[in-house]
C-alpha cells in the first residue's frame, strides 16, 4: 500500500498533466486536438529547455536565477551578429554556446572558485549584470531578425514532429543520460544529496560543482537559439522566465535542497505551466488569471511533496519494524 | 614483520581557529592490530579521523601508510591506497541505492579514464555489492532500495561495510556501534574482528568498554586533543584511563 503510494506520488506531475488535460478536454473541444496540443508542446518548449538547466543546478541544492537573463543575452547577441555581420551568421550556434559557457564561468567562479557563500544572491546579481550587458549589445531591448538557422530550428519539422520539441527530447534525453547512467552525473546527484559525504567519499566535489553552472548556463544558451528562432528577434530577458522554469522544476517533483529532481518529470511540469496557459487562453479566461493558475499548480506540488515525505517516514518506519520483528 | 607500522599518525596538530582540536599526537597501528581510541566527547576523535582521511589537512604532522606520507586534503588517495573509513555520521546518501552507497566516488565505468566521465557499468557494481555484503554476512532488501527508506541499523551496515570492504591495510571506525540495538552490535563486531584475521589492520574508536575489552589488543586514549595515555585493553587499566 504504502509503497504503491509512494509510486502514485513519483508519478505525480504525469498524473496531474492528464487530469489537467482532461479537465480542459471538458470544457473546451478544441483542447484535445493533435494541433492543439502540438501547440501546447510548441509552447511549452522554451520554459521546458530552461527548466532542464534549471534543474541541474537544483540538483545540487542551489538555484541560478541568472540563466533568463542568459536566454536573452543569447537572443540579442544572434541578432546582432546576423544584422552586423551576416557573413558569421553559420558561427551563431558556437557563438551562443560560447556565451552561455562564459556567464556560467563567472556564475562558477564567483560561488565555487571564490566562495561567495550564497549562490542566489551570486546569481540574481548576474540576472542583472547579464540584463544589462543584453542591453550595452542591443542598444534597445528588442532587434529584429535572427539568422535563418535558427528561425529553421524553430519552425521547422522532422516526420511531424516540430523542431522545438525534437531539440527538448534530444536535450532531456541527453541530461537523463548524464544524471543518470555518466558517473560525473551520479555525482551530481550524490552531492545533492549529501554534500559532506561526498567529500568524504573522494567525489571532486568542487569540480563537480564548478561544472554544474557551466552546464545550465549552456542550456540556456541552446533556449536563446530556440527563443530567437521562435521570435524571429533578439529580446532582452524580463528576468520572469526563469521563475517559470523553476516552477517547472518544482511542479516536476525536485527537491530544492537538491539530490531528487527527474528529467522528464520537468519536461511534464513546463508542459502543466504550458497547458494551464493554452486551456485558460482558449476558455478565453483573461489572461490576467494565468499567473494565478500557475501560483496554484506551485503551491500543490510542494504540498505534493510534502505528503511525500510523509508516504516515505512512514514506509521507513515500517521496514524498520519488519526488520526487527523478522530475525 | 608482525611488529611493521602500516598507518602512522607523526605529530599530528590540527587547530580550528585557536582552539587546538589535535595537539602533536602520534601513535601507530601494526599489521594485525586492533587499537581502540577513547576519550570524552570533544576530545578530537573523529578530527583525528577526518585527518587519516584526507578530509582535514594537519597544521602540523603527517599520516604515514606503510611508511610514505600520505598527501593531505584529498580522501581518495587515501582510499585508493587501502584506508577504510566509517564515519561517526556515515556519510551515507540518502537519495542513492544501497549499491551506489558502497561505491560512491569509485563506480565501476568504462571507459575508466578520464575519471568521471565514463558510463558507470550498473550490472558489475550491482553484482560486486551483492558478492560483498553477502561475504560480510549483511542482509539488506532490495540493492535498488535508497538508503533513505533503511533502518537505522541497515544504514548503520551499509556504511560498516563499505568502510571495511574495499580497505586492504587499515580500516578507522568512529563510533560504529553507537545506537545500535544488541544484535546488530554484535555483527559489526563479528566483521571487526574478521579485519586482523584478513591481515588488515584497525583503529576502532568506540565508547563501550565491554566491546573495547572484547576486540582490541591495545588502546590510547584522548584528552582535549592529547594523548595521554596507551594501555593494553585489559579490562581494569582500561577503565581506570576512561575515568
Ligand atoms: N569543523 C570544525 N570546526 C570547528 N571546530 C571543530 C570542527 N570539528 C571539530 N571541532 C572541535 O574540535 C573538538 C574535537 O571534536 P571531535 O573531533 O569531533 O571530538 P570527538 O569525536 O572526540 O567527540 C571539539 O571541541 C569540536 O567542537
Ligand atoms: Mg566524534
Amino acid at each position: 500500500m504504502l509503497a504503491l503510494g509512494l509510486r502514485l506520488i513519483a508519478a505525480g506531475p504525469v498524473i496531474v498533466l492528464l487530469c489537467i488535460w482532461l479537465v480542459f478536454s471538458l470544457l473546451s473541444p478544441y483542447f484535445l486536438t493533435a494541433s492543439n496540443l502540438t501547440n501546447v508542446l510548441v509552447q511549452s518548449s522554451s520554459v521546458a529547455l530552461l527548466a532542464l538547466g534549471a534543474l541541474v543546478v537544483v540538483m545540487v541544492g542551489s538555484l541560478d536565477v541568472s540563466l533568463g537573463s542568459t536566454v536573452g543575452l543569447c537572443t540579442i547577441v544572434s541578432a546582432v551578429v546576423f544584422r552586423d555581420h551576416p557573413s558569421l551568421a553559420w558561427l551563431v550556434v558556437p557563438l551562443l554556446l560560447a556565451v552561455g559557457l562564459a556567464m556560467g564561468a563567472v556564475n562558477a567562479f564567483c560561488i565555487v572558485g571564490l566562495r561567495i557563500g550564497n549562490a542566489f544572491i551570486v546569481t540574481l546579481g548576474m540576472l542583472y549584470v547579464i540584463q544589462s550587458l543584453s542591453y550595452v549589445v542591443s542598444g534597445g531591448t528588442q532587434v529584429p531578425n535572427v539568422p535563418p538557422q535558427l528561425v529553421a530550428l524553430a519552425n521547422g519539422s522532422l516526420l511531424g514532429v516540430p523542431g522545438p520539441v525534437l531539440l527538448v527530447l534530444g536535450a532531456g534525453a541527453l541530461l537523463w543520460f548524464l544524471l543518470n547512467r555518466v558517473a560525473w552525473g551520479r555525482w551530481i546527484v550524490a552531492i545533492g544529496g549529501n554534500r559532506d559525504a561526498a567529500g568524504k567519499a573522494g567525489i571532486p566535489v568542487r569540480a563537480v560543482l564548478f561544472s554544474v553552472y557551466l552546464i545550465a548556463s549552456l542550456f540556456a544558451a541552446v533556449t536563446g537559439m530556440l527563443v530567437a528562432g521562435l521570435n524571429n528577434s533578439g529580446t532582452v530577458d524580463n528576468g520572469t522566465s526563469i521563475l517559470q522554469a523553476i516552477a517547472a522544476v518544482v511542479i516536476g517533483g525536485a527537491s530544492l535542497t537538491g539530490g531528487r529532481g527527474s528529467t522528464w518529470a520537468t519536461v511534464v511540469g513546463a508542459v502543466i505551466l504550458g497547458s494551464i496557459t493554452n486551456g485558460l487562453t482558449l476558455l478565453s479566461v483573461s489572461t490576467n488569471w494565468t499567473p494565478f493558475a500557475i501560483g496554484a499548480a506551485l503551491v500543490a506540488a510542494v504540498g505534493l511533496d510534502a505528503l511525500r515525505g510523509t508516504v516515505e517516514g512512514r514506509l521507513r518506519v515500517r521496514q524498520a519494524q519488519i526488520q526487527a520483528g523478522g530475525a | 614483520m608482525a611488529d611493521r607500522a602500516v598507518l602512522e599518525v607523526a605529530g599530528v596538530t590540527k587547530r580550528f581557529g585557536n582552539h587546538a582540536a589535535l595537539d602533536a599526537v602520534s601513535f601507530a597501528v601494526h599489521e594485525r592490530e586492533v587499537v581502540a581510541l577513547l576519550g570524552d566527547n570533544g576530545a578530537g576523535k573523529s578530527t583525528l579521523v577526518k585527518c587519516i582521511a584526507g578530509i582535514h589537512r594537519p597544521d602540523h604532522g603527517t599520516v604515514l601508510l606503510d611508511g610514505a606520507p600520505l598527501p593531505p586534503g584529498t580522501s581518495a588517495a587515501g582510499r585508493d591506497s587501502g584506508i577504510g573509513i566509517v564515519f561517526q555520521d556515515l556519510a551515507l546518501f540518502d537519495n542513492m541505492s544501497i549499491a551506489e552507497n558502497l561505491f560512491a566516488g569509485r563506480e565501476p565505468c568504462r571507459p575508466r579514464f578520464p575519471r568521471g566521465l565514463g558510463i558507470v557499468r550498473r550490472r558489475v557494481m550491482l553484482d560486486e555489492a551483492r558478492r560483498t555484503l553477502h561475504r560480510l554476512e549483511v542482509q539488506v532488501p532490495n540493492l535498488r532500495t535508497p538508503v533513505g527508506l533503511l533502518s537505522g541499523g541497515q544504514r548503520q551496515a551499509i556504511a560498516v561495510s563499505r568502510g571495511i570492504a574495499f580497505a586492504r591495510r587499515v580500516v578507522v571506525l568512529d563510533e560504529p556501534t553507537a545506537a545500535l540495538g544488541i544484535r546488530e552490535r554484535t555483527n559489526v563486531l563479528r566483521l571487526v574482528r574478521q579485519l586482523p584475521e584478513n591481515g588488515i589492520a584497525v583503529i576502532l574508536i568506540s565508547h563501550n568498554l565491554e566491546e573495547v575489552v572484547a576486540v582490541a589488543d591495545r588502546a590510547v586514549v584522548l584528552r582535549q586533543g592529547r594523548l595521554v595515555g596507551e594501555v593494553p585493553a585489559r579490562p581494569r587499566t582500561t577503565r581506570r584511563w576512561c575515568r
